[in-house]
């Protein structure tokens, strides 16, 4: 993991002091709220529906047991006990108090952790693949240049007030992992003819009231011209983003509206300007950068596989969704679930991130990874010591083995938190997974990603859930509008709604329809999304509509 | 008119709060003051503005609530302002905020 360097730790230690005093100038008077409310936003603190929420970076996902320890300390000594990990890899609060803030930022501080940029029309947290450094199909760790990012994005003067927020994502180049495609600018690592590391550079994807997949703009950049070449999109957004209206502001629609040859033209003659300025990176700095991400010290494993020492069906059923493919022999990726029957998809108790620290320290390196879809990952794991784990994660509610499948949903807090929701998303969430809770059949049904966000800022990414639920509200109603076909992988496409919406309670009814209609056409090992791409919309709209005249 | 009342969240806590017939902030809406006239929520916001009776709370606005006589408590018409009285609808552990 990333280290900090003094610098680091200097800018940290003083923005939380900072904060304490910008804090004790509120309650004094001394700042009002519309003077206050800029500085509080820049530490991703929010006013939300019941309290304030802070919202913690966790950069590209990464991070150690003694930072989860911090995370479980601090919520359960100044929340009620719980976090909600989200869909760009971070960790929100929902119950704080703005007087326990800056001793929050204060105590995140000592373990190298912060909320700057969390908010705002800034470079958000760059997300990554959840894999990385595990995975046997990356290229390169995609870590190393996510840091190399954050650390040229942290407080760079220039892109502070950007015509809106903006997301990076960085895949290790194999399966896309990241959902680069809806990222404004998605970074794929490739290899080219000579063998040399560099980047598929996509932009202009994103998800919201318009929902855009990225373009490729540059099929091949050197690494070490990541910086000028991000800094030389990033200019020319900032120049010719749309300022005059906040739904037409993000990259995105500049994209769509110039068309990405013109971006691409624009973006190359600015690069070239500046492509070997100071921007370059030097070998030595990468390197600096590498050595914070080396592999943990594996072992030679040699021991019976776990299928033969345990054969308890839960344990072959977790094996088989939660277990993945790791690039060192004797070794796997877990996916812990945070998608527990009755539990808010991303929530995990103080308590269950006390023990996943101390599961990660005796069998990950002390190692563990958010993932954007809302899981825990411990990256390095043993295989012989799978078993083990997986009782120890049973204890406390985190081995469900449904990683990938139907009731491993997406969701965002929705309207019972959030003060720009139309509708709420966990409760609709909780009664799917309430119906579709036979593991077995869920097996069956195999890899299918369902995505609910409760407003059209789409938070929980629903446009790319191979089946995306979107709440609205209509004359004080909730409502609920169904996508299919969507998917986030290197095959990203945007889902196709089926037709008018739904009341909350018949979603359940409507996913079951969904999947029946699946289960009834598909070929041998089609998944759901396949099914959609192969036979379009129209078998799935005829089954939900056919007895209902009137919608 | 429909029935209004005047919330806002408080600035130390965040937790939601309702102005009283005082002119003071409750967390219980059953002591809200309930405004029947136009004319006199833009009076109320006035006031509170003018004796800054909103330094401690941030975001004041008037909800529309439903106050007739066989109701003991004003009920939010929006379903958005119910789930601000109430706490979220979800998890037994999410109901009861931690800053009452």
């Amino acid at each position: 993991m990333y280290t900090y360097q003094a610098q680091d730790q200097l800018l940290v230690d003083q923005r939380a002091a900072q904060f304490q005093e910008q804090v004790e100038r509120r309650f004094e008077g001394a700042l009002n709220e519309d003077e206050f409310r800029p500085l509080r936003l820049q530490n991703g603190l929010y006013q939300e529906m019941h309290a304030y929420m802070l919202r913690i970076n966790i950069p590209y996902g990464t991070l150690s047991s003694r930072q989860l320890r911090k995370l479980a300390d601090i919520s359960r000594t100044f929340d009620k006990g719980y976090g909600h990990f989200t869909t760009r890899q971070n960790l929100q609060l929902n119950w704080l108090s703005l007087k326990d803030t800056p001793a929050i930022l204060a105590e995140l501080a000592t373990v190298e952790m912060h909320a700057i940029q969390s908010s705002g029309s800034c470079i958000r947290n760059v997300t990554a693949d959840h894999f990385a450094g595990a995975a046997a199909d990356e290229i390169d760790d995609p870590r190393i240049w996510a840091e190399i990012v954050r650390q040229w994005s942290t407080l760079h003067p220039e892109f502070a007030f950007l015509p809106r927020k903006f997301k990076i994502a960085v895949s290790g180049g194999g399966k896309d992992r990241a959902a680069t495609a809806v990222h404004d600018i998605g970074l794929k690592l490739v290899r080219n003819d000579d063998g040399q590391i560099g980047f598929e550079v996509m932009v202009g994807g994103g998800l919201g009231r318009t929902p855009m997949l990225g373009k490729v703009i540059r099929e091949f950049l050197p690494s070490d011209h990541l910086l000028s070449y991000l800094e030389a999109i990033l200019r020319v957004y900032n120049q010719l983003g749309r300022r005059d209206n906040k739904y037409k502001a993000r990259i995105k629609i500049m994209v769509h509206e110039l068309g990405a040859e013109v971006v691409r033209d624009l973006v190359e003659d600015e690069w070239l300007a500046t492509r070997d300025s100071g921007l370059k990176l030097p070998q030595s700095e990468v390197s600096r950068i590498r050595d914070n991400f080396q592999p943990p010290a594996f072992e030679v494993v040699d021991a019976p596989d776990p299928d033969h020492q345990v054969q308890e069906p839960g344990f072959i059923d977790w094996q088989r969704t939660n277990v993945h493919a790791h690039k060192q022999p004797g070794y796997n990726i877990v996916t812990v679930s945070l998608k527990a029957f009755g539990i808010a998809p991303g929530d995990a108790s103080a308590e269950q991130m006390y023990v996943l620290a101390n599961l990660a320290d005796a069998y990950s390196f002390g190692e563990i990874r958010v993932s954007h879809e809302q899981n825990l990952i411990l990256p390095h794991v043993r295989r012989d010591h799978l078993p083990a784990l997986w009782q120890s994660l049973q204890r406390v509610g985190l081995g469900t083995a449904n990683a990938g499948l139907a009731t491993d949903i997406i969701s965002c807090p929705g309207m019972d938190f959030c003060t720009l929701a139309s509708a709420r998303s966990i409760p609709v969430s909780l009664a799917i997974t309430e119906r579709l809770d036979d593991l077995k059949r869920l097996h069956d049904i195999g890899e299918l990603k369902i995505k609910i966000s409760g407003c059209v800022n789409a938070c929980a990414h629903h446009h790319v859930g191979h089946i995306g639920i979107l709440g609205l509200e209509k004359k004080g109603e909730e409502f609920y509008q169904v996508t299919v076909g969507g998917r986030a992988d290197e095959e990203a496409a945007i889902g196709q709604v089926v037709g008018p919406g739904f009341a909350g309670h018949e979603i359940p009814d409507v996913i079951e329809n969904l999947i029946a209609v699946y289960l009834d056409v598909r070929k041998n090992g089609e998944l759901f999304v396949d099914t959609v791409k192969r036979l379009g919309t129209s078998p799935f709209k005829e089954s939900l509509y056919a007895h209902s005249e009137t919608r | 008119m429909t029935a209004r009342i005047i919330t806002a969240n408080r600035l130390d806590t965040g937790i939601v709060v309702y102005l009283n017939q005082l002119f003071d902030w409750s967390t219980e809406i059953s002591a809200a003051r309930v405004i029947t006239e136009d004319s006199e929520v833009e009076d109320v916001l006035k006031i509170v503005d003018r004796a800054k009776i909103g330094e401690n709370v941030v975001g004041v606005y008037a909800i529309d609530v439903d106050d007739t006589d066989e109701i003991d408590v004003p009920v939010p018409l929006r379903f958005r302002e119910r789930i601000r009285v109430n706490g979220p609808t979800v998890s037994p552990h999410h109901v009861t905020p931690h800053h009452a």
